[in-house]
């Protein structure tokens, strides 16, 4: 091959049935490149020497935390949920505000896990924390504002795995690209505050309810006649990679859909059907979509199937039928604890501005959106009301070849195909690696082209002469790199059957208002979220709610509708599923010992859920405290408010100290400070405790 | 620096859960959880060990010794009481405990008062409520010493309510896996034997060197 040979994407634009971006010789890619080299630009030079710094410091056991941490353990890892900082008391805080409450579930699973050794571990970066408070903040800078620097994660200072929440409006991309060369970077983002309930649900239910999946491997590889990008693809990137896989993971069992197996009414059976693995992987054409086109948000990133006939037979815009879009999942598939790997153009999402004209040296960057979004698809499977899919890993912008070739590498081999990223990526997730870790095998890979990059265009910037494939297989290889994201919380993992084990759903509960009247309809709740439902239910509404656990096999992921459990006001003893079961045990008649202590249990607990709102702090400062004391009704009486703090149930922290005068003094604002701390950890520690009581006394024996 | 409790959970949990806490007179008809702290020379008593990683791994413990047993291996102390017990090789225990647990709950979640003593009158105060609000009533230019003793001792206080709402809670899903695992014969002694259990593995605790 030489540097006139053309490098293909693998993206069709479906408006007009060409390819999204036409094969283009690495000559010209090279022209573009050079033309303004990313050291003209002082934050992706930054960006470009921390790349370096890090492939240098590289070794086979770092995966983005610090030495020592294993990337596994949520406790020693830290996990935190980044929201972007929003103006106070505005339609966009108040949607905020109702975003954390719905993803409230996940966060306190989160919480529990994070903070089995110290509390510092979980973080919800809100308000003053969010990203974008400060003037132009890029990821640098935000990282220096929560105390951490560049270099291996540290999860004192900013915990290991990071969930973004926000559109890439909100929260670009490039934060997106930048966290997750040292961090585990994960992305949620959906039109509507129940999806992303209804995702903390499917995470928490896959994680608590003994969700099981079978060992199955689902790998999709789309061929389409005449089309070099897709069979390059399904030659060297699929077929191989389930070669390779098929003896290493023995336990697993591979369905492969290769050329005319893979089909959209194959791919419709892999995402929630009666084929559903617990991996799927697919390499495929993106959808893509011109800027204006009506289509564009719903389809774009849609996968292109064996059904498009090529570009040869096909002419014109591209039909539906021919691509698999987030509308094409139905109702009833049933795609809870699944993983996806999409290896497509615009897979995840689309950006604002055509990367590829950023490095051109044009004057402006060709907008190829109204609006930076994320991929339908991944969205609609991650909310999937019938249990939703745990992460989706895919392509941001174009998706290349080089992914998985690498040209002058086949000489001793035969094959030019490098998957040892691929391998090592899907072989952690079948191991049952955090998503967010599994991907770190790409993250070093951009480390090391972008390392290599920028060294080479630093040399050519001083007259070197270059290699204008090898430049342009660089360029490419990084862009390809680097644009891998993961759409959901990066810390799920494959919820697994042992081996040789049966799969089996999450068990799941139905919580209701116990009082009589109209049934309303069933939420789907695992522990975590009845906890979190109660606490933001209306005082009213919270006082009458209970949780009343659905026969074991009503407890499918099906909604549940009108099953007795649902319909019928739950006896006090009989609140917890588990422990409903062993009242049955004890026998008719009197309650004995173990009921007694239960429905007394029961009682303080649901008392205390009940009662759970904002976190209040007051200091007083008094001249003569037995007067300030006196009046029990009264214990403010002679004393004087020096310092007010009230935490959020989304952690949001708000102080009120004295205006004018002497402000406040130092030792009273220390000592308040202290005492806001020690009620917040204890806040978490008689939340966590309430919880993983309800968890568990909520799991089948 | 020294510690006193006027409610101390029971005599059997105690040496166990409280922590540097001495019993103090109780106040009558006074359902608030009161602690006093003062400054003084005298050491607090010595620490139990903290029994919160007890009580953590509790679960997984008895989920443990209901699994087959690998040849040659030994079972803890706890497992194997538990175990003889089931099987009806020594007697079960027959204390009723559920009452006094239940009351363990409600103390962990109860009104609570931390007070630390400036000669002969309250210094600092602080309310808590069972949700964890705090409300901290200090003399104006309360010494330093002070401050630093009632910071102290609102956290042995909150570390207590936690460690007691815990132990109940813990309990019961002792309580109900024993149950749950070996059917309607042990569910009237499954309170107990999960009582018996977790105080057994915290006595094992205490005893360990360096907790």
């Amino acid at each position: 091959m030489d540097s006139t040979s053309p490098l293909y994407f693998n993206g069709i634009n479906a408006s007009t049935g060409e390819y999204l971006f036409p094969p283009s010789s690495a000559e010209a890619l090279v022209r573009e490149v050079t033309g303004q080299g990313p050291l003209d630009d002082p934050e992706q030079d930054n960006h470009l020497a921390e790349l370096r710094d890090r492939f240098e410091s590289a070794t086979t056991v770092h995966f983005g935390a610090k030495m020592g941490i294993d990337v596994n353990d949520l406790a020693q890892t830290g996990w935190a949920v980044v929201f972007p900082a929003v103006r106070p008391d505005t339609d966009a805080a108040r949607r905020q505000d109702a975003i954390a409450e719905a993803l409230m579930p996940l966060l306190d699973l989160r919480r529990t896990q994070a903070t089995a050794q110290d509390e510092r571990f979980f973080k919800i970066y809100r308000g003053i924390d969010g990203f974008g408070g400060r003037r132009e903040e890029n990821k640098q800078r935000y990282l220096a504002h929560l105390g951490a620097g560049p270099g291996p994660a540290d999860p004192i200072k900013v915990p290991y795995y990071l969930l973004l929440v926000g559109s890439p409006e909100e929260l670009p991309y490039s934060l997106q690209f930048q966290l997750d060369v040292q961090y585990a970077v994960g992305r949620l983002h959906f039109d509507t505050v129940e999806e992303y309930a209804q995702y903390a649900r499917s995470v928490v239910a896959a994680e608590t309810g003994g969700l099981q999946l079978a060992r199955e491997l689902a790998m999709f590889g789309v061929a389409n006649a005449d089309d070099p990008a897709t069979q390059l693809s399904a030659r060297n990137l699929v077929a191989p990679l389930a070669d390779i896989l098929t003896p290493l993971v023995p336990d697993w069992k591979i369905r492969r859909y290769e050329g005319a197996q893979a089909t959209k009414a194959n791919l419709a059976r892999i995402l929630g059907g009666d084929a559903t693995p617990a991996l799927v992987f697919t390499a495929s054409h993106g959808a893509g979509f011109s800027r204006g086109d009506p289509l564009q948000r719903a389809h774009q990133g849609a996968l292109m199937c064996q059904d498009w006939p090529g570009p040869a037979a096909w002419r014109g815009p591209i039909s539906p039928d021919f691509y698999f879009a987030g509308e094409d999942l139905r109702p009833e598939a049933r795609p809870h604890g699944l993983i996806m790997f999409n290896f497509a153009c615009y897979g995840a999402g689309t950006p604002l501005y055509n990367d590829y004209g950023q490095r051109s040296g044009a004057k402006t960057r060709e907008q190829i959106a109204d609006a930076a979004f994320l991929a339908a698809l991944p969205q609609r499977l991650l909310a999937h009301p019938g249990g939703g899919a745990l992460a989706t890993i895919g392509h941001v912008e174009r998706a290349w070849g080089t992914s998985f070739v690498w040209r002058g590498s086949g000489k001793r081999t035969g094959s030019t195909a490098q998957l040892a990223v691929f391998e090592s990526t899907i072989r952690s997730l079948l191991g049952g690696l955090p998503v967010g870790a599994a991907l770190e095998f790409f993250n070093e890979r951009y480390a090391e082209l972008a390392s290599d990059l920028s060294q080479e265009l630093e040399e050519i910037n001083f007259g070197r002469k270059f290699n204008a494939v090898e430049l342009a297989d660089m360029w490419t290889a990084n862009n390809d790199a680097r644009a891998y994201a993961i759409i959901g919380d990066p810390a799920v993992r494959l919820p697994l059957a042992p081996v040789g084990g049966a799969p089996r759903p999450a068990q799941t509960l139905v919580l209701r208002a116990a009082t009589a009247g109209p049934a309303e309809p069933p939420v789907q709740a695992q522990a975590q979220a009845q906890a979190a439902t109660v606490a933001a239910a209306p005082a009213e509404a919270k006082a009458q709610a209970t949780v009343a656990a659905a026969p074991a096999e009503a407890q499918a992921p099906a909604p549940a509708t009108g099953d007795t459990a649902s319909t019928r006001a739950p006896a006090p003893g009989e609140t917890f599923g588990l422990l409903a079961r062993l009242r049955g045990l004890g026998g008719a008649g009197e309650p004995g010992p173990f009921q007694l202590f239960t429905e007394g249990l029961l009682h303080t607990v649901a008392k205390t859920l009940t009662d759970l709102g904002n976190l209040e702090v007051r200091t007083f400062v008094a001249r003569d405290m037995q007067v300030a004391l006196s009046d029990p009704r009264h214990p403010s009486a002679g004393s004087e408010l020096r310092a007010f703090t009230r935490v959020s149930l989304g952690g949001d922290l708000e102080s009120c100290v004295p205006a004018g005068g002497d402000g406040v003094d130092a030792a009273v604002w220390a000592l308040h400070v202290d005492m806001v701390k020690q009620a917040q950890a204890h806040r978490a520690e008689l939340l966590r405790a309430l919880l993983e009581a309800t968890t568990h006394l909520t799991k089948p024996g | 620096m020294s510690l006193e409790w006027s409610s101390p959970a029971g005599p059997a949990a105690l040496g166990l859960l409280a922590g540097p806490w001495r019993r103090s007179a109780v106040a009558d008809g006074d359902p608030t959880e009161v602690f006093r702290a003062r400054i003084s020379d005298e050491g607090p008593p010595p620490l139990a060990a903290d029994p919160l990683r007890t009580l953590i791994t509790a679960s997984s413990r008895l989920h443990a010794a209901f699994q087959p047993l690998a040849p040659g291996v030994v079972l803890a102390r706890a497992e194997a009481e538990l175990l003889r017990a089931l099987a009806g090789d020594t007697a079960g225990p027959n204390l009723d405990v559920g009452p006094w647990l239940a009351e363990l709950a409600r103390r962990g979640t109860a009104l609570a008062r931390v007070e630390t003593a400036f000669g002969r009158s309250p210094g600092v105060v602080t309310t808590i409520s069972a949700t964890g609000d705090m409300e901290m009533h200090m003399l104006a230019e309360a010494p330093a010493e002070l401050l630093m003793v009632h910071r102290r001792a609102v956290a042995a206080a909150l570390h207590t309510r936690a460690t007691l709402l815990r132990a109940a809670l813990t309990t019961a899903e002792l309580a109900a896996l024993i149950a749950a695992v070996t059917g309607p014969a042990a569910a009237a002694v499954a309170l107990p034997l999960a009582w018996r259990f977790l105080h057994t593995l915290l006595a094992e605790a205490n005893q360990s060197p360096g907790d």
